[in-house]
């Protein structure tokens, strides 16, 4: 799987951790400061093992242990609908990985200047 | 990111303190739809708070607001009840959705099997139109000077002469001056000022008074003092549609000393309104309350004084208000709808710099206490009671971010409201200084 940021949602820092508002969902997600990392990650070039192989390598840490996390997050975050995986959809899309933080100008009358 | 710079970006992590081990914390919350946030909670046992709707079986003729004489005593509100609490949206899309006042009569559950009314949801249809055309027939005992509130002009009207002093001093805040508008509250160019109607259709008619926005039939209620508060709802919903182009907008209430403003925030029947009343009546400054609008760029909070209304559960905290609270003339059961200068002359605040957010309970019979809330429990006590949360965008959420991470935010739960007026003041002047409440 090459995980990637489902189209529409909008990420924010908040401190170490990230919120991530999914718009269509219509609900928010607070990722703590590891899960917030890993998904920076998830930029719809690398694919889940590359992620668990660099993540092992800086971390220095088990292998197993990682890959379970990552693979528990990619399957949190799937379910919720807040990643896609890359390698399924159109090949027009996979050529542009979609931004970690879209356009406010793209995003409806609430980006509107005041 | 190429790997190289994955690298580098996990090692920044790592130096930061992040541990990939155990199972990831993801936290969701459900973002209200636009215009829902303070949907009311399971209501306390008891307490000074009060709690939403008129109570059945309520003694009749008590609130005559109008002193026309014509109050039907045996007319009590029909249909089913907007459930709880004060604030009247019904959520959704607003261009569709009726707007009730606590006590009000929800049309769209009055008229089921009454097909002939179903004028919701369907713009200005044919229907609407009879309507606007049937109003402009109506004979208007009172009409408001032009009024302004955060960037939109908007009038009211009302069938009933003799209410017309006690409604223009409610609606004097939002009075444009006569120099010219400026400020926040001044209307946009071009802006088709918004009509709010209250038609006394008799004491025949049962609910007997209808609340109009633009032509268009909002609500019904039973009562003098319930239309008023399903008048005072449609501006609250006219200002969250107008206000989501500015900034953040959150059900929440606003008091403030100086141009420090503290921001309390909970759903219907949390104690916004009788905090923010008490904190008044203690010296500070009345911002907002139902509808806090938050500006994006500076994180300033816009005056927003509409009427603070007293519901039943709250009048024995305010016994000075008895004789002072519109359309309520000391009843027990009604709204007392209150002008923020009757209970200082001086109250009306001009906004201000968000000083703190304060996530408001009341709980009857237990300590009052203030506890500090980390940013991601502020960020979820913000984006719950956020009426656009459903629409922000990128701008939006960093402005949520920047309140939950640079603006002090706690939680207070408070019996009384002394103590709660002490805590309030505490963390306004905690502002700046790093130390917690």
């Amino acid at each position: 799987m090459i995980p990637v940021h489902a189209p529409g949602v909008v990420v924010a820092e908040l401190g170490d951790d990230v919120v991530v508002h999914d718009r269509a969902g219509g609900r928010f997600h607070v990722l703590d400061q590891t899960s917030a990392l890993v998904w920076q990650c998830f930029d719809g070039v690398a694919t889940v093992d590359d992620i668990v192989a660099d993540i092992v390598e800086v971390f220095t840490t088990d292998d197993g242990e990682v890959r379970a996390y990552v693979v528990a997050l990619v399957s949190v975050l799937s379910e919720r609908g807040l990643i896609v995986d890359a390698a399924a959809r159109p090949a027009a899309a996979t050529d542009e990985p979609e931004p970690a933080r879209p356009s406010s100008a793209s995003l409806g009358p609430a980006a509107a200047p005041a | 990111m190429d790997r190289q710079n994955r690298r580098e970006f996990l090692r920044k992590g790592a130096a930061a303190g992040a541990i990939v081990a155990g199972l990831p914390l993801v936290r969701s919350f459900d973002v209200p739809a636009f215009g829902q946030a303070g949907s009311p909670p399971v209501p306390p046992p008891s307490g000074d708070v009060p709690e939403g709707g008129p109570v059945p079986g309520q003694q009749p003729g008590a609130a005559d607001l109008t002193s026309s004489g014509r109050h039907d005593p045996g007319a009590a509100v029909a249909g089913e009840q907007v459930a709880g609490g004060s604030l009247p949206f019904t959520g959704g899309d607003p261009k569709n959705l009726a707007v009730a006042g606590a006590g009000a009569v929800v049309l769209g559950t009055v008229m089921v099997g009454r097909p002939r009314h179903t004028v919701l949801g369907h713009g200005t249809d044919v229907r609407t139109a009879r309507s606007l055309a049937r109003l402009d027939k109506v004979f208007w005992g009172f009409e408001s000077p032009p009024l302004s509130v955060l960037g939109f002009s908007f009038r009211v009207r009302h069938t009933e002469a003799p209410i017309g002093p006690a409604l223009l001093a409610l609606l004097a805040p939002f009075r444009t001056p006569e120099d010219g508008p400026a400020g926040p509250a001044a209307p946009d160019a071009g802006d088709q000022p918004l009509d709010l109607s209250v038609r006394d259709r008799g004491e025949r008619r049962d609910p007997r008074f209808a609340i109009y926005r633009d032509g268009r039939l909002l609500t019904t209620a039973g009562e003098p003092w319930s239309a008023l508060s399903a008048l005072f709802g449609a501006l609250d919903r006219a200002t969250v549609e107008r206000a989501t182009a500015r900034g953040l907008v959150l059900h929440a209430a606003a008091a403030g000393v100086g141009d420090r403003v503290a921001m309390l925030v909970g759903p219907s029947g949390s104690g916004k309104t009788t905090l923010t009343t008490a904190l008044v009546r203690d010296g500070l400054g009345y911002v907002a309350d139902e509808v806090v609008a938050v500006d994006a760029d500076t994180l300033r909070i816009a005056p927003y004084h509409k009427p603070l209304t007293i519901k039943p559960g709250s009048h024995h905290v305010f016994p000075e208000l008895r004789r002072v609270g519109v359309a309520a003339h000391g009843a027990t059961h009604a709204h007392w709808h209150v002008p923020a200068t009757s209970i200082r002359r001086d109250a009306l605040a001009a906004g201000g710099t968000t000083g703190c957010v304060i996530g408001v309970e009341h709980r009857a019979g237990t300590a009052s206490a203030l506890e500090r809330l980390d940013e991601a429990d502020a960020m979820s006590l913000l984006v719950q009671q956020c009426f656009n949360g459903e629409r922000l965008d990128q701008r939006g959420l960093d402005t949520a971010v920047r309140l939950a991470r640079d603006v002090p935010c706690y939680r207070l739960h408070y019996s009384d409201t002394d103590t709660a007026c002490a805590l309030v003041r505490r963390a306004l002047a905690n502002v700046g200084s790093g130390t917690t409440a």
